[in-house]
């Protein structure tokens, strides 16, 4: 599966690699090239460096044959407007943005949006293992 | 009316100062803070300290009551979010984005902003209608390039010049409609003839415009 990676942080990085591991095609973006040394060598891994939402970046990356895209940056605005631009123009089937403030989460699901709110999921976590209820495994 | 704008910029700031002496109701959201006291002591309007786009905030300024929500901060993902939360959320009428990235034009449009707007693509074009299409000069544009009015001089020797108007076969969705020969305005039908020198006023779309010029001009 081709699966475009917008933002190399902590999360796009570990992400990148335990899906190229997987035997899965990974091309990186991010808009400072420093953040790409995160990265272990000898992953066969595309990165570009520049703008998330820009179509000529996105294209260099090979977003007209990805076959899903996940925008991970910390900019909840960048995340959401990539997202947008991945599926309304580029029309990649599976698009989730990663979106940090709940209420933002809340709004742009409602327009459609596939979102994961880091934060929701942490503090259900936290509230469980707080109150001893049983996690699943 | 009642203006809302996202931004206290050089952008915002100078929009705002033009709208008041028009009479207009305006609010600025503004992320820094610093920048929020000195527009609102310098223009004397309410200036909310926030991020244009967060919920919260939209909904405390009550701009479910505007009549037109201007994004026009230098960060082309904020102005485009905080315009679709505006329309879609607070249904706003109107939504106006300035498009920092001339690309982003395109995106902002299908992404439901009602105009986008980019200074820069702007200058461009007017630089282009001053010095491309040797004596074809765009005159009016409307409904964003589907229609242009353009004018242009008949060189002499021209496919045109001295024909008759239906002998010429202008591309399809083209039409000549006022022809100004010395001082006089003619309104053309078919057999009216084509003269060097004629000044000649066109309707087409802007994508016709391109191929006029070679009627009229020796190549």
């Amino acid at each position: 599966v081709n699966i475009l990676i917008i933002g190399c942080g902590k999360v796009g990085s570990n992400l990148a690699k335990t899906l190229f591991e997987e035997g899965h095609d990974i091309a990186i973006v991010d808009s400072d090239e420093e953040s790409f040394k995160i990265l272990k060598r000898g992953l066969n891994i595309i990165t570009v460096v520049g703008v998330p939402f820009d179509q000529e970046i996105l294209r260099q990356a090979g977003i007209e044959n990805a076959d899903a895209l996940a925008a991970v940056t910390p900019d909840d605005n960048v995340n959401i407007m990539t997202c947008q631009v991945a599926k309304e123009i580029f029309k990649v089937p599976r698009v989730i943005a990663r979106i940090s403030d709940p209420e933002r989460e809340h709004v742009f699901h409602d327009f459609g949006l596939d979102t994961i709110c880091p934060t929701n999921i942490i503090v259900d976590i936290f509230r469980d293992k707080l109150l001893h209820k049983q996690l699943e495994r | 009316m009642f203006v809302t704008i996202a931004g206290g910029g050089k952008v915002g700031y100078y929009l705002t100062k033009t709208l008041i002496p028009l009479k207009h109701k305006v609010v600025i959201i503004e992320r820094q803070k610093e920048l929020c006291t000195k527009v609102a002591n310098d223009l004397g309007i309410p200036v909310y300290h926030g991020d244009a786009t967060d919920t919260e905030i939209l909904s405390d300024i009550g701009i479910s009551d505007a009549d037109v929500f201007v994004a026009v901060t230098g960060q082309d993902e904020n102005n485009l979010i905080s315009c679709q939360l505006a329309k879609r959320n607070f249904g706003v009428k109107k939504t106006i984005a300035r498009v920092n990235n001339p690309k982003n034009i395109d995106v902002f449009k299908r992404l439901g902003v009602d105009i986008a707007v980019s200074s820069t693509s702007i200058i461009a074009e007017l630089i282009e209608q001053e010095i491309d299409y040797y004596g074809l000069r765009t005159l009016l544009e409307l409904k964003n390039g589907k229609v242009v009015i353009s004018e242009i001089v008949i060189e002499d020797g021209s496919p045109a010049s001295g024909k008759m108007l239906k002998d010429i076969n202008l591309p399809k969705g083209c039409i000549i409609i006022s022809i100004i020969r010395n001082d006089d305005a003619i309104i053309p039908h078919g057999s009216t003839q084509l003269e060097a020198e004629d000044f000649i006023i066109l309707v087409s779309s802007a994508d016709n415009q391109h191929q006029l010029r070679k009627y009229f001009t020796v190549s």
